[in-house]
Formats: C-alpha cells, sequence, structure tokens
C-alpha cells in the first residue's frame, strides 16, 4: 500500500528549511530513503515531473496518458509553470501535488520515477539524488553541465543500480538506427568524412541589466549550484531560440542542444559509445569554417553552427568510400538508395531496437535491462559537448584521452572540467 | 565627485596593473553594459590567451599579479574585482595562495566567493590551508557549506578530520554534508595496491 505524504508532513519538512541555504540543504538531507516498495505487482510506476517548462509539455502528455503510469507530483520553481502544470494534471488525478522543492519528491517513498527537464545545469544533482532515493530517472539531453557531473551520474546508476535513460531521443528514431546498422554493417564500406547540420548557432552570451526577481519565481534555487547572477527574465527565459540555453553556467549552448543529439548518432555508429574522439578544434581556429573533431583513426567530424554546411541538408551526413548515408529525424537518404530499407541478415549487426525512448525506459524499469541510452552511454556522448564547447571558449584545440577522460596538455583547460558549485549546492554521490 | 573617485582608481589601477590593458580597466565596471561586457570579453581572451599550452609563464605570472593585486583593491569597484577574480579559477597558481587566502576574510560575499572558487581550482596542495582555516571560523552555515564542498572537491585528505568532526554538528545540512564529503574523499583518495 503506498501512501501519499499529507500536506502536514510536507510543511513540516519546509519549515525546517530556513535562510537560503535550506533548501539545497534539503537535497543533501532526505535522498537516503530508499523507495520502500518496488513496482507494484500490476507493474504501474509511479512517477514525478520535474523542471515543467517547454520541454516537459510532450513528457507530460506522455505520462499523464500512459495506462501503465500513475503521475502523481509535479515540481518547478517557476510558480505559472508548477500551477499549469498541476492543473493539467488534476484533470486525471486530482490528488496530484506540486512543489517547489525537488527534495520533497525524492523524500516521497512512494514515487518509482522521475523525469527531468530542468535547464542543464541541475540535472546530475536531481538525477544523482533521485537514484540515491532509489527512482529510475530519465532526464533530458545534454546530461550535464560538466565532466565531473557526467563522471558522477555513471557512478551513481551504478552504485545504485537504477534506470537512468538520457533523453537522446534519436536512438529511438528509426532512420538513424537505420543509418547505424549501415555504418556498422560496412554497406558504405570505410567512413571518410562525417557531417553535422547543429543549425545556426544562438545569439551570444550578453551581460543584461538587473531586473527585479519576480514573486513567480524561487529565483535562489533556480540559480542552484551555478553562479550567482543578478536576475533578468533572459536568463531563466525557457526559449529554444535563446533564453538561459544561450548562457554557459547553464547549458552548453547550440553545442549541447543539437550537438547532444547527432553527436550521439556518430558515437553509435562508429560503435564509439564509452569511448570518443582525441582532438577538437574550434571553428575560427587558424581559419576552420566549422567545428570539428577527430577520432584516433583520423576520421573528422564537422559540426556546423551556421545553419547547412557540408551536411548537405541532412541533420548528419556520413561519407563513406562506397555510398552515403544522409540521415535526419523524418528522412533517410543513401547512395546506393537500396540502403535506405535494406535489413541486416541473421549474421549482421542489429542495433538495439527501440521506437519510442520513453516506453523503452518505462520498459527497463520493469524489466531492470538496460535502456537504449543509459549514463554510460550518454556520458561519452556529452564529453563530446563538453569537450567541444571548452575549445569553443579558449578559441583553441583541445586534446583528449577519451579512456582516462582526461584532457591532455592543457592544464588551464583541463580546469574547465568542472565548477564552483555555489554554497549549499554540492554535487551529490 | 563619483566620477572623480573613478578617475582616481583608474590613474592609480593604471599604474598598479600594467598587464591588464586601460581600456579593460576603465571598462570593467561601466554602466554602459555594452562596455562592460566588451571589457571582460577582453579580459578573458587576455587570461586563455596567457594560460594556453607554450605560452610564455612570465606572461601569465604578470597577469596573474595583476588579477590579483586588482581583486585585492578594496576601493576598486566591485564588478572591477570580481571580473578578476572570475579569471583566476584557470590561472591561480601556487604563488597566489597567500593573496587568495586573505580574501576568504573580505567583507563582500562575492568576493570571498570568488577567492574560494580561485582556491578550489588551484592545483596547489597549499590551497587547501587557507580554505579549512576558513572552515575553522566559519560562522554562517552557508559559507561553511561552501568551503566543504571546495574541500571535498579537492579531495585533500588534511580535509577528512575535519569533515569528521563535523557529522555530529547541530546543524544538519552541514552533519549531512560531512558525511557526504567523508565519502566522497574516499571515493576520490587513490586506493592502496
Amino acid at each position: 500500500m503506498k501512501t501519499a505524504p499529507t500536506a502536514q508532513s510536507t510543511l513540516s519538512r519546509r519549515s525546517f528549511l530556513k535562510a537560503g541555504i535550506a533548501t539545497a540543504a534539503g537535497t543533501i538531507l532526505f535522498p537516503y530513503i530508499a523507495r520502500s516498495n518496488p513496482i507494484g505487482a500490476n507493474n504501474r510506476v509511479r512517477m514525478a515531473l520535474i523542471g515543467c517548462g517547454l520541454i516537459m509539455d510532450g513528457h507530460h502528455a506522455w505520462a499523464q496518458s500512459h495506462p501503465m503510469i500513475d503521475l502523481v507530483a509535479v515540481c518547478d520553481v517557476k510558480t505559472s509553470q508548477r500551477e499549469a502544470a498541476l492543473d493539467r494534471l488534476k484533470q486525471k488525478n486530482p490528488g496530484a501535488i506540486g512543489y517547489v522543492d525537488y527534495g520533497d519528491i525524492i523524500a516521497r517513498s512512494d514515487i518509482d520515477a522521475v523525469i527531468i527537464a530542468t535547464p542543464d545545469h541541475w540535472h546530475a544533482a536531481i538525477s544523482i539524488d533521485a537514484m540515491r532515493a532509489g527512482k529510475d530517472v530519465y532526464v533530458e539531453k545534454p546530461m550535464a553541465l560538466t565532466l565531473e557531473e557526467t563522471t558522477a551520474m555513471v557512478a551513481a546508476e551504478k552504485r545504485y543500480g537504477r534506470i537512468l535513460q538520457v533523453g537522446s531521443q534519436q536512438r529511438s528514431n528509426s532512420a538513424f538506427r537505420q543509418a547505424v546498422d549501415i555504418i556498422r554493417n560496412g554497406w558504405i564500406g570505410e567512413v571518410t568524412e562525417i557531417h553535422i547540420d547543429l543549425k545556426n548557432d544562438f545569439p551570444p552570451v550578453t551581460l543584461l541589466p538587473e531586473e527585479p526577481v519576480p514573486a513567480d519565481i524561487d529565483y535562489d534555487r533556480w540559480l542552484g549550484p551555478a553562479p550567482w547572477r543578478p536576475y533578468n527574465n533572459t536568463r531563466v527565459l525557457g526559449s529554444f531560440s535563446g533564453g538561459w540555453r544561450i548562457f554557459w553556467d547553464y547549458g552548453s549552448r547550440r553545442i549541447g542542444d543539437w550537438g547532444a543529439h547527432h553527436f550521439d548518432i556518430v558515437q553509435w555508429a562508429l560503435d564509439m559509445d564509452g569511448n570518443g574522439p582525441v582532438l577538437f578544434v574550434p571553428k575560427g581556429f587558424e581559419g576552420e569554417p566549422y567545428h570539428y573533431y577527430q577520432y584516433a583513426n583520423g576520421l573528422k567530424v564537422t559540426a556546423s553552427l551556421k545553419g547547412g554546411g557540408p551536411a548537405n541538408g541532412a541533420m548528419i551526413r556520413f561519407v563513406g568510400k562506397n555510398g552515403e548515408v544522409k540521415a535526419s529525424r523524418e528522412s533517410l537518404e543513401t547512395t546506393p538508395a537500396d540502403l535506405a530499407s535494406r535489413i541486416p541478415s541473421s549474421s549482421e549487426f542489429r542495433a538495439y531496437r527501440s521506437n519510442d525512448h520513453r516506453q523503452n525506459w518505462l520498459d527497463s524499469i520493469i524489466s531492470r535491462r538496460p535502456p537504449i541510452c543509459p549514463a554510460t552511454v550518454g556520458a561519452s556522448t556529452f564529453d563530446i559537448c563538453a569537450l567541444a564547447g571548452i575549445a569553443e571558449r579558449l578559441e583553441r584545440p583541445l586534446h583528449w584521452n577519451p579512456e582516462k577522460r582526461e584532457i591532455t596538455g592543457d592544464p588551464e583547460a583541463a580546469r574547465f572540467a568542472k565548477y564552483t558549485r555555489r554554497a549549499g549546492y554540492p554535487l551529490p554521490v | 565627485m563619483r566620477h572623480l573617485f573613478a578617475t582616481l582608481f583608474l590613474a592609480t589601477a593604471l599604474a598598479a596593473h600594467a598587464a591588464i590593458p586601460a581600456d579593460i580597466l576603465e571598462n570593467l565596471a561601466s554602466p554602459d553594459l555594452t562596455k562592460r561586457f566588451e571589457a571582460e570579453t577582453k579580459l578573458r581572451q587576455l587570461a586563455f590567451e596567457a594560460g594556453k599550452p607554450g605560452a610564455n609563464p612570465a606572461t601569465a605570472a604578470a597577469l596573474v599579479n595583476d588579477l590579483l593585486a586588482l581583486a585585492s583593491d578594496s576601493a576598486a569597484p566591485e564588478p572591477s574585482r570580481l571580473n578578476a577574480l572570475e579569471q583566476l579559477p584557470f590561472l591561480a597558481s601556487a604563488s597566489s595562495v597567500p593573496r587568495l587566502a586573505a580574501l576568504l576574510s573580505d567583507p563582500t560575499p562575492l568576493v570571498r566567493e570568488g577567492a574560494r572558487s580561485a582556491l578550489q581550482n588551484n592545483p596547489n596542495p597549499a590551497a587547501s590551508v587557507p580554505l579549512l582555516q576558513a572552515l575553522e571560523k566559519a560562522d554562517q552555515p552557508a559559507w561553511a557549506l561552501g568551503l566543504m564542498d571546495s574541500l571535498a572537491t579537492r579531495a585533500d585528505t588534511a580535509a577528512i578530520p575535519v569533515f569528521a568532526s563535523r557529522l555530529t554538528s547541530p546543524d544538519q545540512a552541514i552533519a549531512s554534508l560531512a558525511a557526504q564529503s567523508l565519502g566522497s574523499s574516499a571515493a576520490k583518495s587513490p586506493s592502496k595496491p
């Protein structure tokens, strides 16, 4: 029998949290409460949503309508977003509860799993706290903000034995999967070039004038571990073309925004999960028109931030000695043309089959088998996002040892692997 | 009067911070955000250039020296001091430790926070010492939590007894972070063969 916490228990906990640091401290105090019950005999999963902005919309619709999910809580530091999500949820579940502090969800032993769609700088802490409390996690991409954070997430996934799915949903897209089958089976021969279109870059980072903090947001908590900056609505805005996404304090700009999807497919196609490139060169360095990264075998992957570029209209273009693959979410063009529909024989490589990224996660929660994009896989993709971002900021190439996960020969750049978290918001373990 | 004060600061600063060009110093605290951002960007590029592989170590040392002087100058505008501090987590070396240590007790909270960040990221083991000393004296829970986190991130075994002593702190956030820090320090410590 699972029991939701009473309003009193929630309030008493919140009354404990005082004076700025306390909300953060709560995330430290309570995650040790492991889930007391396994998934029930009826295989229903009790779930909560954390971060109810733009990206959560689709997750919310899916979870609320799924016959195997009981969606019981939402969390957001913005009152308007939280209330909107709660109103929507109450149409299905009148007893649902909205929280400002995700620690209140972590503390609920009746919740089995959480979907995290906050800005990126919160992904790692919430994921780790949730896994430590025995919850399974779906975390949006990019899975973290720094290399240190992905290391901690991978360790937590292993330590706590939870199911974590990184929201790189292109792994569950049939066009990209077919591209992976084509490349892995050598149907276009040795791959000699890969080109990625990351769309047009975001506007440059800028200084914003200080504005009064509106009553609608718990700004201290929105910032969380990120450095303190004066409030401005643009800073906290959820927008596909800007808002918080343009700031390195909260995300990894276009490189993380689209790179987390497309680099992920390249890694999969090249069988480099758990491994990675060895060199990152930023656009503009010695006249380079595009970012590129290079694997140890010399294979280069260019990433255009100008819209288009050598991907020739595709999201990802693989060029091989015997053909070509142009892969996008809605289309797959191949040369020779029949490769687009060719089915691997029983002796050939067949990529992990998932046609629905969220369902794949839910299936894994129930079966306890690994999902298609666990932390270990997402981490090596995130490494590329992080390293390309560091190279862009430093305006110089970086050398990377993917086995040791170390930036080599550049002590200053190596210090970018982590950042100083604001007091009261440590990285959980 | 304010203009006069700013001019006096600038004249003094130009003499004291030869490694930081005048236009940067002049605009790091400009009320014109475009100018301020331009100055911040130039300062950051200067720091990145000084820290890149193959750069002249003397250039980096001179810049670090000037950044520390600017950060330590209580007469300098706060944004200038904070901008100087923001470069130091990536450049500061062993010789920076004493002046960063002094900034851990600066009356301006964001300056203290900048010093904590620069010390946390400083690869020299000596950088742990002022963090430990500041933790011993810390009377604000938030500040203590920040210092503990910095020490845990540095994984310096010298901090282990300090964490252990805080396991019984009446402040549950501190006690809990102490337990977590002990765990993470143990995980990061090199294991014996």
